[in-house]
């Protein structure tokens, strides 16, 4: 096995840094990111001098804010940092369908992305073409260049990304030769037993592979053991390749342009029947549609496309349903100019499932149908407008405490 | 039928003034008149007066009392129907029970809260279930009455109470008597609270539109010791399409039933058991004082 390892040190941190500057605000040397000091909230991540300073991802930011009360504290925006590293996967997967990568900003492997590049040779070329090709297609994407390296297994490509190296092809001797003369704090060890490791000498990750299993697992255990492991080149971690973004798309050209909502209504039905019936197959629905309107207009000057994006109440795959919420969007927000071509693209798909029917609150059965008005009649009218009462505490002194009214269509 | 113009003319005064059941055939051919007031509040409907709907479709209102005088034990599907009365006179809380009553039988409900003093503890108290109620709060009536045609529309819910304002323009009849058809053909019952000071235009166009009308009076307060803990309301069937208008009953309407007044009630029953040391059985009594 062959993997390609692609690593992006404190992602949030460098993804903040690059909006800063081109805010024209650059972020100071410290900086901590998950939210301010006063809340009941962890570090999600750090920069590297407040690391150094003793700052740890987990961290309590109560803590965090002892240690550095000088750093810059920000919010973490979790939507953006994943949205830019789905963004790379999305870019990669054009190489490899055998790709892994951790999307959620709270994970402990976000900002790492591994490769199976098994006989993709006569496709892309040599391994180093290849590492050029890939560093490529995800340099516009993400900031700073990540670290890349190829091993045979998971932990010789993460340390040879480290390294910025390529280990030679070939089996767990061939990774054991290659991790030999490197450091032995590149193990994954807890910091008790790299302690340990240090008591005993070791200094090479070779020196520690070079002892018998048995004596090993007596002496530091299964972890233990598993480091041991590591350091022979036996990972047996296999790669886990993530499941591709289903996405439906259907799109129309509308040559003479299109200016009044009717005649675009029977685009939009035709469209969004064509894809509800691709997903009614799969037995699924979409829980999110976007809409991208391109208009017409001379070429220099062509106005910008309107792009509706509008969650679903429920994974559905109803393409009336789906075209009238779509249509009061456009009844809203119509265009300023004749319509020239029409996209419709559906995503966030989750398999149907059966709707249970209420036992006990026979409202259950009609709630979708509802749901699906409300969602209309929010567009039309203002999710402000169509409300649910909640009781807060019935015991306030202050009527105004007591309960409360929230946007019906946000629950 | 009768031919007669005249007579037209004067059953149908009679009929929007006091419903389509006020005129009746008689078994001899002879039209008479239904009595304004019965004495008997439970009198059953008569086998004349074709029932309306099936027994499935009809919500009560709370009050076995008032469902009697209905005619048909509750409001049929598709019925609009307006509370009238002056301010607190249990106007919503009557309204309350019938959305409690609705939502018992698996139905959802919408209250367009014109007004803007819609209270969610009170709802409760009522018996309502907040999950399966939807509360309207529009910018002004307009907007409210084409929101509220907009839901009635799709279906989805079974029952809307409109709360208007005493100062509701008086240009909004159009609109109140569009809610009104569109409830009757999506067979959704509508119940309208009307203040009395709402003007002549509106007052007439609901008159009109709603196939039962009942008028509501507080007659007296309901006291437990020196506490108020409800009130005695007389409600008057001034219109009614499924039986004879002109019935009235008297409700018994409590204040909330947790919070003080609950307090007060267990306050006044704990006394009344030590007052009378000895015959713990007996039950403290309420007493009724003239409004």
């Amino acid at each position: 096995m062959r993997l390609l390892h692609l690593d992006w040190p404190h992602l949030p941190f460098r993804i903040e840094a690059a909006r800063a500057v081109a805010a024209g605000r650059p972020l100071p040397e410290l900086v901590v990111i998950g939210g301010q000091p006063w809340q009941q909230a962890a570090v999600l991540d750090c920069s590297p001098a407040a690391r150094r300073l003793g700052v740890l991802r987990g961290q309590p930011l109560g803590t965090a804010h002892r240690l550095v009360p000088e750093a810059a504290f920000l919010d973490a925006d979790r939507q953006a940092y994943r949205a830019k590293l789905t963004a790379a996967l999305e870019a990669l997967a054009r190489f490899t369908p055998a790709l892994e990568g951790e999307t959620d900003p709270d994970a402990a492997g976000f900002g790492r992305i591994l490769l199976g590049i098994e006989g993709l040779g006569r496709l892309w070329g040599d391994e180093p073409a290849l590492i050029a090709r890939v560093v490529e297609a995800v340099r516009p994407l993400l900031p700073a260049v990540p670290r890349v390296g190829i091993g045979n297994t998971r932990f010789g490509a993460a340390v040879a990304a480290v390294r910025g190296e390529v280990v030679p092809a070939g089996g767990a001797r061939t990774e054991a030769a290659y991790l030999a003369p490197l450091p032995i704090r590149l193990l994954p060890a807890e910091a008790p037993t790299r302690e340990r490791l240090r008591v005993f000498g070791f200094s090479t990750i070779g020196e520690f592979g070079a002892l018998s299993r048995s004596a090993v697992l007596a002496r530091f255990g299964p972890a233990g053991a598993e480091l041991h492991d590591l350091a022979r080149g036996l990972d047996g971690r296999p790669l886990r390749p993530r499941r591709p973004v289903e996405r439906l798309r259907a799109e129309a050209e509308l040559e003479p342009p299109v200016e009044e909502l009717e005649p675009l209504r029977f685009v939009l039905r035709s469209l969004s029947g064509a894809l509800c019936e691709q997903l009614a197959a799969r037995g699924a629905g979409a829980a999110h549609a976007c809409l991208v309107l391109e208009l017409e207009g001379s070429s220099r000057a062509a106005p910008a496309p309107i792009r509706i994006d509008q969650p679903l109440p429920e994974p559905a795959a109803a393409a009336d349903l789906l075209e009238r919420l779509l249509l009061a969007r456009l009844t809203a927000q119509p265009p300023t100019a004749p319509v020239s071509r029409l996209a419709l693209e559906l995503s966030a798909t989750a398999p149907a499932a059966g709707r249970q029917l209420g036992l006990f609150a026979p409202q259950l059965a009609r709630a979708g149908q509802l749901d699906w008005q409300l969602a209309a009649l929010a567009i039309r009218f203002g999710a402000d407008r169509l409300l649910r009462a909640r009781l807060r505490d019935p015991e306030a002194v202050l009527a105004d405490q007591r309960s409360e009214l929230v946007p019906a269509s946000d629950e | 039928m009768p031919q007669n113009p005249h007579l037209s003319s004067a059953l149908a005064r009679l009929e929007t003034r006091w419903g389509s059941a006020a005129v009746r055939l008689g078994t001899d051919g002879a039209l008479a008149l239904a009595a304004a007031a019965e004495p008997a509040l439970s009198a059953p409907v008569g086998r004349d007066q074709a029932a309306p709907a099936l027994a499935d479709d009809i919500v009560p209102t709370g009050f076995p009392r008032l469902d009697a005088l209905l005619g048909v034990g509750g409001l049929p599907r598709g019925v609009s129907a307006s509370f009238r009365g002056p301010r607190s006179c249990g106007k919503t809380a009557l309204a309350l029970h019938c959305l409690a009553q609705a939502q018992a039988r698996g139905t959802i409900c919408a209250y367009l809260d014109l007004c803007r003093d819609f209270d969610p503890l009170e709802a409760v108290s009522r018996g309502v279930d907040l999950r399966w109620l939807l509360v309207l709060r529009p910018a002004d009536p307009a907007e409210g009455f084409a929101l509220a045609a907009a839901l009635l529309a799709g279906r989805a819910v079974d029952l809307l109470v409109v709360d208007l304002p005493a100062r509701l323009p008086a240009r909004q009849e159009a609109a109140l008597r569009r809610l009104a058809g569109h409830a009757r053909r999506a067979r959704v019952r509508l119940i309208v609270l009307e203040p009395v000071g709402l003007a002549a235009a509106l007052h007439g166009a609901l008159a009109e539109s709603v196939g039962l009308r009942l008028e509501l009076e507080q007659r007296a307060w309901l006291r437990a010791g020196r506490d108020v803990v409800g009130r005695c309301v007389a409600v008057n069937v001034a219109k009614n399409r499924f039986a004879p208008p002109g019935r009235q009953a008297e409700l018994e309407i409590r204040y909330l039933a947790d919070g003080e007044h609950a307090g007060a009630l267990e306050r006044f029953a704990e006394r009344g058991r030590i007052a009378v040391a000895g015959e713990a059985e007996q039950a403290p009594t309420l007493l009724r004082l003239p409004a």
